[in-house]
């Protein structure tokens, strides 16, 4: 039985079972196996944290989109806005109506009619 | 351990009724049409019955606006993180569809393992780069060729337009023979599409690192190989317990010794 401290002997044994190279930062290696129980627990930990923060920006971001209306129109009536401020909550509702398009211009359109209806078509 | 053995075995057993639960829910039965909220199954909003937007969907057509899915990716994060592959065998519509599908008394063709790494090309190609640079109107974009949106979209449409006396508007060429051979994949092939399944592919990359996961007791495993075969993936659960390709139906836990079971970060 080969001596030394009982952590030593661990070390030496995972040495054994990994087939273990020397190189300089095995050391190093041999830390990070030891905590690899602990970011298994602490990775969900992570992820939880960083959906959480997505959905936090998400909840609270505006999207500008131009909103001309799917009619050829003249003049368009005062009242009517072409620029809008949509939440992400609005935009996936939006595109699940087939609703936003690109612009050639890399901005972003609503594909309502002049009533402010979507325009029903089939999104797939 | 008596307890946790009997709720394990309660949750396998009553699979298709946990299915057929939340399928109730996601065909939207109070007409809540909650379609600004990201889903977490494959569920076609284009569907008259669907209660939630799809989160495929979503990344393609965000991907077309040039947006980034700040709710979907973080509702995907939330749920992988904590169930993983539980959401395709215990929740998904589809796999509930294919989990019936299967049950059609034909000789089932196993397929290679690598043919599983084909959603992971689908998720990238179909799913995120051709609607990101050629728009979601390109055939090949995923929601042109999906099944689900040609089964629970396209169809239903056809039929009200037939059932209207309006002209009948067919979907492209390609979706309709992806929804052939997906529908004859679900007869041949156990769980065919979660081996195309872009969300598939996006919860087995949280298997490994989940809140659940497949716990493996070295000292009790016999070797029996009953989890080998009662694999519907085709994997090897005593030597990869969370595979990426894993849905955790937990078929692999019938075992007599019980050396598979669902442990969790939160306990010692």
């Amino acid at each position: 039985m080969s001596g030394g401290a009982p952590g030593l002997q661990n070390q030496r044994e995972a040495r054994m079972r990994l087939g273990w190279v020397r190189f300089p930062f095995a050391s190093a290696i041999f830390k990070n196996m030891a905590n690899e129980q602990k970011i298994k627990k602490l990775a969900p930990v992570f992820l939880l944290i960083a959906a959480g923060v997505l959905l936090y920006i998400g909840m609270f971001r505006t999207l500008k989109v131009q909103n001309f209306p799917l009619e050829k129109m003249t003049k368009l009536p005062e009242t009517y806005q072409t620029v809008l401020f949509i939440s992400e909550f609005q935009a996936i509702f939006d595109v699940t109506l087939g609703g936003l398009v690109k612009t050639d211009s890399g901005g972003i359109q609503r594909t309502y009619d002049i009533n402010n209806k979507p325009a029903s078509l089939c999104p797939t | 351990m008596t307890k946790k053995t009997t709720l394990l075995e309660k949750l396998r057993v009553n699979r298709l009724w946990i299915q057929t639960a939340f399928l109730v829910i996601w065909l939207d039965p109070m007409a809540l049409r909650l379609h600004n909220v990201c889903g977490t199954v494959f569920h076609c909003y284009a569907c008259p019955l669907a209660a939630f937007a799809c989160p495929v969907g979503i990344l393609v057509n965000f991907s077309a606006l040039h947006l980034f899915p700040f709710m979907a990716i973080g509702t995907l994060i939330l749920v992988g993180a904590i169930f993983g592959g539980f959401v395709c065998s215990y929740i998904c519509p589809f796999g509930l569809l294919q989990d019936l599908a299967a049950k059609i008394p034909v000789r089932k063709i196993n397929l290679p393992k690598w043919f599983n790494c084909t959603r992971y090309f689908v998720l990238l190609g179909l799913v995120l780069v051709i609607p990101f640079l050629w728009g979601e109107n390109h055939p090949l974009a995923f929601c042109r060729i999906c099944p689900a949106g040609a089964l629970e979209g396209a169809i239903p449409s056809m039929l009200s337009q037939a059932a209207s006396g309006q002209k009948i508007v067919f979907p492209n060429n390609l979706k309709i023979v992806v929804f052939i051979v997906t529908v004859i994949g679900f007869v041949f092939v156990n769980r065919f599409w979660c081996r195309l399944c872009p969300l598939g592919a996006i919860f087995g990359l949280f298997n490994k690192v989940s809140v659940f996961f497949l716990k493996l007791n070295p000292a009790a495993c016999t070797n029996c190989q009953v989890c080998h075969t009662n694999c519907k993936m085709g994997l090897k659960p005593d030597l990869q317990a969370n595979d990426n390709n894993c849905i955790r139906c937990l078929d692999c836990t019938s075992c007599k010794p019980n050396a598979l079971s669902v442990g969790s970060v939160f306990k010692k």
